[in-house]
């Protein structure tokens, strides 16, 4: 049966109608072209889904998205502002952090939620907040020296 | 392709009222970390979810000194790990909570949904059956207790009935303050308990005899269980090397362990005798809440 | 050396790399068109068995299906690597659980899912054989009845008809017998390593459009747009221009997308229903409709004189090639060729077969069958090491190749950085004043890969009105870096900056052949095709300023997006002045090309494997690996690793580490926890809860050195580094538990349970032995 929900995805609403058994993730991707959020096993282990709600790290598959309505939705689309890119994007480009990128927007925003809840974290509360995103190209050690740069950027005050 | 009905009752009578209406067409919608995945392959086909998602109240968790710690079925892991009330007086559940799957999980897994899914490997059926939890089952034919390791029936099974709903988990006040440990051992941080087992001690004024002890087993088995066998032996003794190898291996013969992916039944049963013996020495020690793998 | 060049050998931003981190990139599973339907495979039951009848009568009338494929459907042209024994769809029979048999569109995916369940199909099982050894007995069910049908290309294959054996090679060097006679110690072992999955976080997908003039387009996530090109219009029996293939953006790619799989079935049903057709592996079908690692048993007696000199090694090396060859007649190929290891052995005897079984297909998997043969080649070394008394680095030292060694298969080396990969990480770990503590090791290792021979590269490279230059070629950039270092090496050649290239995508219509982001060969083939077309743009850049200029092109020279007379900078014409008088007036557009094929190849003699040169090069690497071994648990820990590789040439240091430190990790997984459990042919774990894929907090950071060894054929001295890392790490962690507790693991998985029960062994023999 469909639903009629608005969804705040990104500081914008949109008014839709939507399937109740259909996740976030396939909302995002089908219904708001915002395919940052990845479909990566669909299951809750990969993280390549991730989305912020209401500033935390979700698996957008593992998320109805009847059940998303009223929350603040964050995907990597609306990160950068104007324009400029977040110093945690600037960050995994700067250090190597990218490599095929397919599981990079869910990286970046667990890390944003990370550093929004603690902004001097060490290297393993970092990897201990990335172990919901797997990522099979890097080995995990230039994100996490991107994850503590930023950090150290925006301690700085510089970007955003 | 079958219809999905999707209620959101704004009361607990009134989800009650739901489920007596639609009971075995119907699952409930938790934080949906257990129930997606189940959606996605197709291992249950509702055609009515019910989501619990308006009521705030089965989210509270609150302390008493005569009734002990209360949490809501619908209190999310991460509130567990972060609660100061939690992490004040039962730090090891705290720990344990912190233990689960990833941040991403734990934000929106909640207890209830973690107990009703019974998936081998959950991390807080150990910890609750070592601290003699207590869980409420509510209907609209009322509303029944049942301590938590009575809730476990079979592979991913539990008594919750059809129209019922898992309402709250009550850890009594005689189980706070003790010393209490939980151990996981795993292969990646992030995979369920090969083998998982909480300790729950008090010791008599001499630091070395045991007036009482609680053993929770998970991973090991489809059901959670306490390793009562083991108990017996320490019950009233006191505390050496000897006991608790003693113990550790009663823990090992009474265990009845699965092979899976993660581990065959014969690995199981020796790491239920090394970290049945790690936990009790931990415990024993003082090592409080710590809880490592 | 790096320090004499001005973008080459800089650690610089990719260039694609603004768009992987905004999420605006285009992966395969991203592609949309207007009209397209959605298609879901059918997949066998049974492991071995003849398909007696297919009933999709029900499938499609249900609403929303649109058209429905089987074998019958399918021209059956045959595809595959150096051995074409694979159709796109089951026919007659099918050969493991999980092969394609069906395949039906319809207007989404939960209405083809649903298709799925609507077709029936009455099998009649037959015998099924699962392990290789068992496969190769006489009286062992016959997988590939018409084996004797198969076309493959000369000097790689001997298939053996009648058998199970669809590849049989040797390596004869020496006298293996007199060598043994002469050894003061012999060791002799059985090895077996395991099937693992590449795990690409991004699954297989594609949209697949048969136009109305009979071409098939194809959007594909593919490593290898003109490979894939070859095997679709091979299964589809037409020619290889009618397909055209266009590359999107790759999430990880580690070899499991080198050739056809879902494109197959979804022209079928593009052709059928005249619509775009989208196909998408779920997770579970990644696991057992995809490709795997070669499992392999390889047998390995190894000869040494009392100061460590080797003198002889005999193998026997058996890789379990699942139901379809998938490229395994190729990874036996190579690795006949170094099975002892890079090590100067003088007498070599080495049987090698690639053998049918029925599980899915291995085929190509990041280290493309060197992690087996290091496996049991590294083992091998480390035994003598452990029999002669000997240090582990010594032994290493004291045999390994080095500038103009020769190698097992009669080659004069060129270009091995070895021993020097051998030393660094050595010192990293500070191996002599290591100190030693219980149920802690250090293990050190090295080995080697080659880069497969007879592959092709071509590039073009324009000149734009703007004075920026064009990049096309068909390398695809699976996150390894590729476009960023063929920009470099564009920018390099032509003297001009990184930012003034434009890398363009791949489209086998109008960027020209390469063989594919594959044996890591993309930096050293396409490289060197972009460097000649670099010079050959520079050659017309220069003679079209001398027109302009009235001056001689050898006076003139290129800097910062100017041709100016040498010694007099006033006389002189910017890049976009040359583009566009040349696009519209003078002379021809500015188009340089270049190819690099591997024209001095000599193919091994069939009856001794040897060639002066059957390789483009070799990669040499040493890795550490420290552990801490939990003795009552059999848990490993992994504290700290590190990775030496020759790479010839670093183009970009940054992405070479990248390269080294997943492949690393990659290769940590496939030591410790990594494994594709079957049960008589059935994937017993396809999802990423039991099969444990490495997380952020399971391996420490690993160290990446880069040795350079330049290679007198390789772009500035380049060669690849894309797989080595995966190559070494389980060797280096059996070293470690050995040093750490004294056990031998010579089984992969190393699992936790193998490590106590040899921990426990142990215990039993010293406590028998009284010590």
């Amino acid at each position: 049966m469909k639903y009629p929900i608005t969804l705040r995805v990104n500081d914008e609403s949109f008014e839709l109608l939507v399937e109740a058994r259909k996740p976030l993730l396939h909302v995002l991707r089908d219904d708001l072209n915002l395919t940052g959020a990845r479909r990566g096993c669909e299951s809750g282990y990969c993280g390549a889904c991730t989305v912020l709600l209401d500033g935390q790290p979700a698996h957008s598959c593992s998320v109805l998205a009847v059940t998303a309505a009223g929350k603040e939705i964050t995907t990597i689309e609306g990160l950068a502002r104007d324009g400029q890119l977040h110093p945690l994007q600037e960050a995994f480009i700067s250090e190597g952090g990218i490599q095929c990128g397919y599981c990079s927007p869910g990286f970046i925003l667990t890390a944003k939620a990370l550093l929004d809840a603690e902004p001097q974290p060490d290297s393993s509360t970092v990897r201990e907040w990335l172990k919901g995103n797997i990522c099979r190209c890097t080995g995990y050690a230039k994100i996490v020296s991107a994850v503590l740069n930023a950090a150290e950027k925006m301690r700085a005050g510089e970007g955003r | 392709m079958q219809q999905m009905q999707y209620i959101e009752p704004g009361s607990l009578t009134e989800a009650l009222q739901t489920l007596s209406e639609h009971g075995e067409e119907a699952k409930v919608l938790a934080g949906g970390q257990s129930l997606l995945l189940m959606l996605h392959l197709g291992l249950v086909r509702p055609t009515v979810l019910v989501s619990l998602q308006r009521l705030p109240d089965l989210a509270a968790i609150t302390y008493d000194q005569k009734e002990g710690l209360r949490l809501g079925a619908m209190t999310t892991q991460r509130a567990i790990e972060t609660s100061p009330l939690v992490r004040r007086h039962c730090p090891m559940l705290a720990r344990t909570s912190s233990l689960i799957a990833s941040v991403h999980v734990r934000s929106l897994g909640t207890l209830g949904g973690n107990l009703c899914h019974n998936l081998p490997g959950a991390d807080p059926p150990p910890a609750l059956i070592a601290l003699d939890a207590m869980v409420s089952l509510a209907s609209k034919r009322g509303t029944r207790g049942l301590a938590i390791a009575d809730l476990f029936s079979g592979f991913m099974e539990t008594v919750v009935k059809p129209d019922e709903l898992l309402t709250e988990i009550r850890i009594p006040a005689a189980s706070l303050g003790a010393r209490a440990v939980y151990l996981k051992h795993c292969v990646r941080s992030i995979d369920p308990a090969l083998v998982g087992v909480a300790v729950r001690l008090t010791l008599a004024d001499d630091k070395v005899t045991c007036v009482d002890v609680r053993i929770g087993v998970g991973g090991v088995s489809p059901i959670p269980y306490r390793a009562v066998g083991a108990e017996k032996i320490l019950h009233g003794e006191r505390f050496s090397r000897g006991s608790i190898s003693a113990a550790a291996g009663a823990a090992a013969d009474e265990c009845d362990p699965i092979t899976d992916a993660h581990g065959s039944a014969r690995y199981r049963r020796k790491m239920i005798e090394v970290f049945v013996r790690r936990a009790l020495t931990a415990v024993w020690h003082g090592d409080g809440a710590a809880a490592s793998r | 050396m790096s320090a004499d060049f001005t973008v080459v050998g800089k650690p610089l931003k990719r260039v694609d790399s603004i768009a992987r981190a905004t999420g605006r990139i285009t992966y395969g599973v991203d592609m949309k068109l207007p009209g397209m339907l959605h298609g879901k495979i059918l997949r066998s039951e049974y492991p071995h068995a003849r398909i007696l009848h297919i009933d999709y009568d029900s499938a499609l009338r249900l609403p929303g299906v649109k058209a429905v494929v089987t074998g019958a459907d399918d021209p059956g042209g045959r595809f595959g690597s150096r051995m074409a024994d694979q159709a796109m769809m089951a026919h007659e029979k099918v050969r493991y659980i999980g092969e394609p048999m069906a395949a039906v569109a319809a207007v989404d995916e939960e209405t083809a899912e649903e298709a799925l369940s609507l077709i029936s199909v009455e099998y009649e099982p037959l015998p099924a054989v699962f392990d290789p050894c068992e496969a190769m007995k006489p009286g062992a069910p016959i997988i590939h009845e018409r084996m004797h049908e198969y076309k493959y290309w000369e000097g790689w294959c001997n298939p053996r008809p009648g058998t199970n054996i669809i590849n049989a090679l040797v390596l004869r060097k020496g006298d293996v017998e007199r060598g043994f006679a002469e050894a003061a110690v012999v060791v002799e072992n059985t090895y077996r390593t395991h099937a693992i999955q590449h795990v690409s976080m991004e699954p297989h997908a594609c949209v697949v459009q048969a136009e109305a003039d009979g071409r098939v387009t194809v959007w594909s996530c593919t490593q290898a747009p003109y490979l894939l090109r070859g095997s679709l219009a091979a299964a589809l029996r037409i020619p290889s221009s009618k397909v055209r293939v266009i590359a999107t953006a790759v999430g990880g790619g580690y070899g499991g997308k080198v050739r056809l799989k879902l494109e197959g079935p979804a022209a079928l049903l593009s052709m059928k229903t005249g619509r775009p057709v989208k196909m998408v592996h779920t997770r579970t079908e990644e696991f057992i409709g995809a490709v795997t690692r070669h499992p392999s048993v390889i047998r390995m007696k190894t000869g040494a004189r009392r100061d460590g000199t080797l003198l002889a090694c005999r193998a026997e090396v058996i890789l379990d090639t699942g139901a379809y060859c998938e490229a395994g007649e190729v990874v036996l190929w190579e690795v006949v060729q170094a099975t002892p290891g890079p090590y100067v052995v003088p007498n070599v005897w080495v049987d090698g077969y690639c053998v049918y079984t029925n599980r899915v297909s291995a085929g190509p998997c990041r280290g493309f069958g060197w992690p087996q043969v290091t496996w049991a080649s590294e083992g091998q070394i480390d035994a003598l090491a452990r029999e002669l008394k000997m240090d582990s680095l010594e032994i290493r030292l004291k045999n390994a190749f080095d500038e103009g060694s020769i190698s097992a298969s009669g080659e004069v080396l060129h270009s091995v950085g070895f021993k020097e990969c051998l030393q660094r990480v050595a010192e990293a770990v500070d191996w002599h004043g290591r100190e030693r503590r219980p149920g802690h090791g250090i293990g050190l290792i090295g080995f080697t890969k080659m880069s497969m021979p007879q592959t092709a590269s071509a590039a073009f490279v324009k000149l734009n009105e703007d004075g920026r230059i064009g990049l096309m070629t068909s390398a695809v950039d699976l996150g390894q870096g590729i476009s960023t270092a063929l920009a470099q090496i564009a920018a390099e050649e032509i003297g001009v900056t990184l930012e003034d290239i434009e890398v363009a995508a791949a489209d086998t219509d109008t960027t020209p052949f390469d063989s594919g982001a594959i044996s890591s060969r993309q930096t050293f083939h396409v490289g060197n095709a972009v460097k000649r077309a670099g010079a050959d743009l520079k050659q017309q850049v220069l003679a079209a300023a001398a027109t302009m200029l009235e001056a001689r092109a050898e006076d003139l020279e290129i800097r910062q997006g100017r041709v100016s007379v040498r010694g007099v900078p006033d006389k002189s014409v910017t890049l976009a002045q040359i583009g566009t008088a040349t696009q519209i007036r003078l002379g021809q557009p500015i188009l340089g090309r270049g190819a690099h094929l591997d024209d001095d190849i000599v193919m091994p003699d069939m009856a001794t494997g040897q060639s002066p040169k059957p390789a483009p090069y070799w990669k040499y690497a040493a890795q550490a690996v420290e552990v801490e071994v939990d003795s009552e648990t059999g848990k490993v820990v992994v504290q700290k690793m590190v990775s030496a590789h020759d790479c010839g040439r670093a183009i970009n240091p940054l992405s070479i580490e990248g390269q080294v430190q997943g492949g690393a990790v990659m290769g940590l997984g496939f030591a410790l926890m990594e494994e594709m459990i079957f049960d008589e042919g059935r994937v017993v774990n396809p999802n990423l809860m039991d099969y444990r894929v490495p997380t952020s907090t399971d391996f420490p950071d690993v160290e990446a050195i880069i040795v350079e060894a330049p290679h007198r054929d390789g772009p500035f001295g380049a060669k690849g580094v894309g797989e080595t890392s995966t190559i070494g790490a389980a060797a280096a962690v059996r070293s470690a538990i050995a040093d750490a507790v004294e056990v031998i693991i010579n089984d992969l998985p190393i699992t936790c349970e193998k490590v106590l029960d040899a921990i426990e062994a142990q215990g039993k023999e010293k406590g028998l032995s009284g010590s």
